[in-house]
C-alpha cells in the first residue's frame, strides 16, 4: 500500500497553490507575465508566501491576496507603502481584514492611476 | 515600487508611466497611514466600494448611451455597448477586479495555503487544483532538474532523446534503432523509467517506428537474399559453361593423318567427279 508522506502531502499543497497563483496571474496580466520565466515566478510565490505567513496570513485566500498584490506593487511591498505596513502590523486586525485591506489598496490605487476613481483624504 | 523580477511589480510601473500627475498626487495619499491601522483599512474598504460603484454607474450610462445610440444603429449597439461597459474601468484596474475576484474564488479562506485537495470554505466545490500550462512546465522543470541529479539515468535519458531525434529526423542506423528498441522495453518494463522524457506514449509511437522500420530492414534484407541467389544460379550457369568450354579446349588435337585417312575412306565411297572435286580442292595451298 502506497503511503504519502507528509512532506508529499506539503509539496502537492504548495503545487496547487503555486498553480492556481500562477494561472491568476497568467489570465489577468499576460503581458506581465511574458516577461517572467516560469520558475523564476514560482520562487517569487514562495518567497511572497513566507513574507505572508511572517505577517500572520496563512488561509489560502490571504495568502494569495498577498502574493498577487506583491505581483502588482513589487515585492516589498510590504515595507515601502506605509499604508500597508500600517495595516500589516496591527495585531488587533484578522488574517482576512488584512488581506481585505491589501486587495481594495490595490484596487483603488490601479483605478486612481487610470483616472476612474475618485480619492478621498487619507483616514 | 517594482522588484527584483521583470514581471514583479510591472503592472505598477506601466500604470504608473502612463498616469497623470495627479493621480500620482492621489496615489501618494493613498498610500500614506492612518490615524490608526483599523481605521485605514476602513478607509480603503469605502475607496474600493466607491470606485466599485462609480465603475458600475459608467458602465450603466455608457450602456444607456449605447442603447440611444442603437435606435440609429441597431446592429452595432451591443457592441458599443459592451466596449463602453468594459471601458468604464482603464485595462489594469478592471484586470486587477477580476483577478481579486477569481482569488475569492479559487482559493479558500478556511484552509492553510499548503494542504492540497479539500473544497473551499463554501464546501460547494473544488478550487480547480492545475493550471495546465504551468503543471506542464512544473512536471518538465521537475523532471529535468530530477534527471540532473540521477546521474546514472542521464546519459540513458539523452541516449532515448538523441534516437528520439534520430528516427524523428529520418536517418536511422540499424545500431540506433536497436538502442531504441533496448531503452523503449526498458522504459516500458519499467526498468528505467526516468528514461521516458519524451513521455511513455511517444516512446511507444518511437518503438512502433523503429519495428516498422525494422521490418522494411527485414524486407530489403529477403530481397538481398534473393538476388544473391539469383546471381549465384546465374554464375553456376556461367561455371558450368566456363568448364564445358575448358573441356572443350583441353580436348587433345586431331591427328591429321587420321582426318586424312577418314576422308580418304569417305571420298573412296563417294562417285568419281565428287572425287575429282575433293582431290583438286585438296591439291590447292590453303588460304592465308
Amino acid at each position: 500500500m502506497n503511503v504519502i508522506s507528509p512532506q508529499q502531502w506539503h509539496r502537492m499543497g504548495r503545487d496547487s497553490f503555486d498553480a492556481r497563483m500562477v494561472a491568476v496571474i497568467r489570465r489577468h496580466h499576460p503581458a506581465q507575465a511574458a516577461r517572467t520565466p516560469f520558475e523564476q515566478l514560482v520562487q517569487a510565490i514562495h518567497r511572497q508566501v513566507a513574507r505572508a505567513r511572517a505577517h500572520g496570513l496563512n488561509d489560502e485566500r490571504s495568502v494569495a491576496t498577498y502574493v498577487y498584490a506583491a505581483w502588482l506593487l513589487g515585492e516589498e511591498f510590504d515595507r515601502r507603502v506605509p499604508a500597508i505596513a500600517q495595516v500589516l502590523a496591527e495585531r488587533r486586525l484578522h488574517a482576512a481584514e488584512k488581506a481585505k485591506a491589501i486587495g481594495d489598496f490595490c484596487k483603488v490605487a490601479f483605478g486612481i492611476l487610470e483616472g476612474r476613481t475618485p480619492a478621498r483624504s487619507a483616514a | 515600487m517594482s522588484g527584483a523580477l521583470p514581471g514583479m511589480g510591472g503592472a505598477l510601473g506601466d500604470a504608473l508611466a502612463n498616469a497623470a500627475p495627479a493621480a500620482r498626487q492621489q496615489l501618494q495619499s493613498l498610500a500614506a497611514p492612518g490615524a490608526d491601522a483599523a481605521s485605514k483599512a476602513q478607509a480603503l474598504a469605502a475607496q474600493a466600494a466607491d470606485a466599485a460603484s462609480a465603475a458600475a454607474d459608467q458602465a450603466t450610462q455608457a450602456g444607456q448611451a449605447a442603447q440611444a445610440q442603437a435606435s440609429q444603429a441597431a446592429q452595432s449597439a451591443q457592441s458599443q455597448a459592451d466596449a463602453m461597459a468594459q471601458g468604464a474601468q482603464g485595462p489594469a484596474a478592471s484586470a486587477v477586479s477580476a483577478a481579486t475576484e477569481q482569488i475569492e474564488n479559487d482559493f479558500s479562506a478556511a484552509q492553510d495555503a499548503c494542504s492540497p485537495g479539500s473544497p473551499c470554505a463554501c464546501n460547494g466545490h473544488i478550487p480547480s487544483a492545475f493550471d495546465r500550462a504551468g503543471a506542464e512546465d512544473a512536471v518538465m522543470g521537475a523532471a529535468a532538474a530530477g534527471l540532473k541529479q540521477v546521474a546514472a539515468v542521464l546519459p540513458a535519458a539523452q541516449q532515448a532523446l538523441a534516437l528520439a531525434s534520430l528516427v524523428q529526423d529520418g536517418v536511422p542506423t540499424p545500431g540506433a534503432i536497436d538502442s531504441l528498441v533496448a531503452i523503449g522495453r526498458q522504459v516500458m518494463s519499467g526498468a528505467n523509467p526516468s528514461a521516458a522524457v519524451p513521455s511513455a506514449s511517444g516512446l511507444q509511437a518511437l518503438m512502433q517506428q523503429a519495428s516498422q522500420m525494422r521490418a522494411m530492414a527485414a524486407n530489403a534484407a529477403g530481397g538481398a537474399t534473393g538476388a544473391a541467389s539469383q546471381a549465384v544460379a546465374q554464375g553456376q550457369g556461367a561455371a558450368t559453361r566456363a568448364a564445358a568450354a575448358a573441356q572443350d579446349a583441353a580436348r587433345p588435337p586431331a591427328d591429321p593423318q587420321a582426318v586424312l585417312g577418314q576422308i580418304g575412306d569417305w571420298l573412296g565411297q563417294q562417285p568419281d567427279d565428287v572425287v575429282r572435286q575433293a582431290s583438286s580442292a585438296m591439291a590447292r595451298p590453303p588460304a592465308a
